[in-house]
């Protein structure tokens, strides 16, 4: 399942992702569809899904160690929001790297992508 | 208000300071006059951003309000400037909006696909000249 946080949920990236993922792809906020989702929070609704990939654009706050959890995965993409219709081509080219193309790849990783590298942190990596 | 004059002619200190800084950007740090204006810009409209404590969906909630609709909040999208609406504070960073219409779509077809009001995306736009969307606030 790919949950895209709300920055990047509008039906056309929605869309465009369902078009070659072949699993669930939600908003975050259809976990709550009112009030606010702090950035702490989060961590939390992920563990309710079953195998999520969480993708979002604010990086400062979710690339790190103190995110991990080996029962979902966070994608932290680089990108200035003004770039933020090309969340759907980035997403692709990272899931069809062979370190991160099945969930059981991906889980326990929280997964940087910036203009020159894509790298990540790992559950138990030294 | 006459609003021609001479640097040294201006008697608000701060502003007299303000001008010398400008000045000092574009001779020595080769700003472009659209820079130093946007620069300036931002520094004053963060004088009029306010504190606001309300209650929402059952709890208060305290947030800097930016605009009718565009606010920061401590600890959501790290306090980046963010849409809130009459019933919800958005994870939706002020900064998509304005890339979205850059893209052809029309403020009706933004608000829509992100579910906010029209005003909110237009309000995301003209505000984008005052403030750093991509830093925080909160």
């Amino acid at each position: 399942m790919i949950v895209l946080d709300e920055q990047i949920s509008n039906p056309l990236v929605l869309t465009a992702i369902a078009k070659w993922y072949p699993g669930a792809v939600i908003s975050i906020r259809e976990q709550r569809p009112h009030g606010k989702i702090l950035d702490p929070e989060i961590p939390a609704f992920l563990l309710q899904m079953r195998q999520p990939t969480l993708v979002t654009i604010n990086y400062r706050h979710f690339f790190g160690t103190q995110f991990l959890h080996q029962k979902y995965c966070i994608i932290c993409l680089k990108l200035e929001q003004r770039q933020t219709p090309r969340v759907p081509e980035l997403l692709r080219s990272i899931l069809q790297r062979p370190e991160y193309s099945t969930k059981a790849q991906r889980m326990g990783k929280v997964i940087s992508w910036t203009d020159t590298t894509v790298t990540h942190f790992e559950i138990g990596a030294a | 208000m006459s609003t021609s004059g001479t640097i040294n002619q201006v008697n608000d200190e701060p502003r007299q300071r303000a001008l010398h800084a400008a000045i000092n950007m574009i001779l020595e740090h080769h700003f472009s006059w659209e820079e130093v204006h946007r620069e300036f810009l931002r520094i004053e409209a963060e004088r009029f951003i306010e504190t606001v404590c309300e209650e929402m969906d059952g709890e208060k909630v305290e947030y800097k309000r930016l605009g009718n609709y565009v606010v920061a909040m401590h600890d959501l999208c790290g306090g980046q400037p963010v849409i809130k609406t009459a019933t919800r504070i958005t994870r939706i960073n002020a900064g998509v909006l304005p890339a979205w219409l850059e893209q052809g779509y029309t403020p009706e077809q933004v608000a829509a696909d992100f579910d906010i009001p029209v005003e909110a995306v237009l309000e995301a736009k003209r505000l984008e000249l005052l403030f750093d969307y991509d830093r925080s606030y909160a």
